[in-house]
């Protein structure tokens, strides 16, 4: 049950959370000594790019940045930018728009962190739902362990060594991009193969990962739920025992392992930045990365919001999703 | 349960630690995180005595050598020797992971436990930061304050990583103080006059020791991954040698291309077994804490 009281107490934190977000924005520019415009205006220039008077007029706005003004109306106005949704120009990108940039790379990133995400929440799940009846066996000998170490290999890492053997050794996949660049995008069957070439081994790597994660977690609240009274009832009730597993004590042990779903549909945008570094994906965390190594500014803050509203909009919905799930929760 | 009566904190305190041993002494998996994790604590402090090459001393007439005796896991490259470097890059990693760590442990057990048992104003402002800091994505926030800091030594580092993740074990540890607030031991303890920090170190905070512990893992590694992960990346000062470092120079130096394994391989594993080792460590303070999951 949702009452009205958690809504609003609920969307006054994200509400705030993000002017928070936007103060940081605002802020750190403004920490560097010196006059922060002139600075990028200088990193600009030795970018080896030409300044044009408009360009300084740009960046002047769009920080809002005015030395005879107060810090309140500079944030206004910085705001007032933002709602309009002018992000700012991308230095390392230049002349191309924050917003532009970020509405490009997005997609990638959706489409290769949605898949990877769905390929390992399902099996894991499902798997851990069984796994839990093996406790003490040798499943916890093996299996734990390995599931663990697994959870715990650094992604980029796994990355490497399949590219090492599938790219490299056997040079059957691709080894890094989104498609060849020898074909144009578009709805023909070519593109789309490229495309699923290209995706096969982020998102393999990425998907192994995370199924260790979500299998073992799946697996230790199975493992908690077994242990409680209404299972035992439904034991000595001669109830057989997949229906226990499945709708006694699986229902009950999925809520968790659902919340952990909808949470890491935050980390979609953002947890991928290594992965996509290492195949230089045209995703937004590969755009996050680069703009860090280049010291571009607009970009990094831009994609940083973007970041922060995806955040707050998955564990809003993380929330809710708990709630309707779970009808003896009540969120107040 | 005879001892449920005792409410001398260093009774609890002697309790907890002699259940710790044992469950540490009959438990595999945390036998095995134990030995791992020592190897790599003595690895990175007998660096210098371990390592058999000067880990920076370039070498070019020995570049790309595959493993051989000579060179255990082979040179980069510029000839320099991959052992030596796994062996000194170990000591970034973990200075950085166990600082972050025991510092995120320090805040959150002082803030968070101050936070349940006083209440009030001072915890209502200490909370709504908490939920800032928790849904603030903290990665992206990691780059975004790193690329504003000129300076980028592990030191800058662990610094960055306390800040963006002191917030969920200061929850973790507020909600459990707040369920000790009420008990008699830690009314007694108030009604004979000890002061805040003195109750939430010696009263509450014992009863606390197993999740401090397992928060304490977490925090590490976690803090281990971000640091690798900013060296991957490439922002860490160039003089850093970590095993990110080695990553990131791995991949832009074209390892992938000529297949040379031997310089990926090693350090990305010791972040992987570092992880395990500890995570395995955690799973024994868990069984420490919730009594239905022992298996001893």
């Amino acid at each position: 049950m949702i009452t009205k009281r958690w809504l609003v107490r609920r969307a006054s934190i994200l509400v705030f959370t993000f002017i928070v977000a936007l103060l940081l924005d605002f802020t750190l520019p403004r920490l560097v000594p010196g006059n922060p415009v002139l600075t990028m205006l200088t990193e600009l220039e030795e970018s080896g790019r030409t300044v044009t008077p408009e360009m300084i007029k740009g960046i002047y706005a769009l920080y809002g940045y005015n030395p005879h003004e107060s810090i309140l109306t500079q944030f206004l106005a910085y705001m007032g930018q933002l709602i309009r949704g002018n992000l700012g120009i991308s230095y390392s990108y230049y002349p191309q728009t924050v917003s532009y940039l970020i509405s490009i790379s997005l997609p990638w990133t959706v489409f290769l962190v949605g898949s990877a995400t769905v390929i390992s929440w399902l099996p894991a799940t499902y798997i851990g739902m069984y796994a839990a009846g093996t406790r003490n066996s040798k499943f916890d000998a093996i299996l734990t362990p390995l599931l663990t170490f697994i959870s715990q290999v650094p992604t980029f890492w796994l990355a490497f060594l399949l590219l090492l053997f599938f790219a490299s050794d056997l040079k059957v996949l691709p080894l890094s991009g989104a498609y060849s660049r020898y074909l144009r995008p578009g709805p023909s069957l070519a593109f789309i193969v490229s495309v699923l070439q290209h995706a096969i081994l982020p998102i393999a790597s990425m998907a192994i990962v995370s199924l260790g994660g979500y299998l073992i977690h799946m697996r230790n609240t199975m493992v908690g739920v077994m242990s409680e009274d209404f299972v035992l009832v439904a034991k000595a009730k001669g109830l057989p025992k997949r229906r226990i597993i499945r709708s006694y004590a699986g229902a009950n042990a999925i809520l968790p392992n659902v919340t952990m779903l909808a949470m890491s549909l935050g980390y979609v945008f953002t947890g991928n930045i290594l992965v996509e570094t290492t195949f230089s994906y045209p995703g937004i965390g590969y755009m996050m990365s680069t703009a860090v190594f280049n010291d571009d500014y607009p970009l990094i803050m831009g994609i940083f919001l973007v970041f922060t509203i995806v955040m707050l909009l998955a564990n809003f919905l993380a929330d809710l999703l708990y709630a309707v799930l779970d009808p003896r929760v009540v969120l107040e | 349960m005879k001892f449920s009566k005792v409410t001398d904190p260093l009774v609890l305190l002697a309790r907890q630690i002699y259940l710790a041993l044992k469950v540490f002494y009959h438990n595999k998996k945390a036998f095995v995180g134990l030995v791992i994790t020592t190897g790599f604590v003595i690895l990175a402090v007998f660096a210098p005595w371990i390592a058999p090459y000067n880990p920076m001393q370039f070498n070019p007439s020995q570049a790309w050598q595959p493993p051989s005796l000579k060179h255990l896991f082979g040179t980069n490259y510029v000839g320099q020797d991959i052992f030596s470097q796994f062996v000194w890059g170990s000591r970034v990693s973990l200075e950085v992971g166990f600082l972050a760590g025991v510092v995120v442990q320090l805040l959150g057990n002082t803030l968070g436990i101050v936070a349940g048992y006083k209440g009030g104003l001072l915890d209502e402002i200490l909370m709504r930061v908490v939920d800032i800091f928790l849904v603030l994505p903290s990665f992206p926030l990691l780059l975004l304050l790193i690329a504003f800091i000129p300076s980028r030594g592990p030191l800058v580092v662990a610094g960055i990583i306390i800040l963006t993740s002191w917030p969920g074990h200061t929850r973790n540890m507020r909600s459990q103080a707040l369920s000790y607030k009420e008990r008699e031991f830690v009314q007694a303890a108030k009604a004979s006059g000890y002061g805040t920090l003195r109750i939430a170190y010696t009263e509450i905070f014992p009863n606390l020791i197993s999740l401090t512990m397992a928060g304490m893992m977490y925090a590490v590694t976690s803090a281990i991954g971000a640091e690798a992960g900013l060296d991957f990346l490439g922002l860490a000062s160039a003089s850093t040698l970590s095993w990110g470092t080695m990553m990131y120079w791995a991949s832009s130096e074209g390892a992938l291309l000529n297949g040379s394994w031997w310089w990926l391989v090693p350090p990305g594993l010791a972040l992987a077994l570092v992880g395990f080792a500890l995570v395995m460590m955690n799973y024994a303070f868990d069984e420490l804490f919730n009594p239905r999951l022992r298996s001893v």
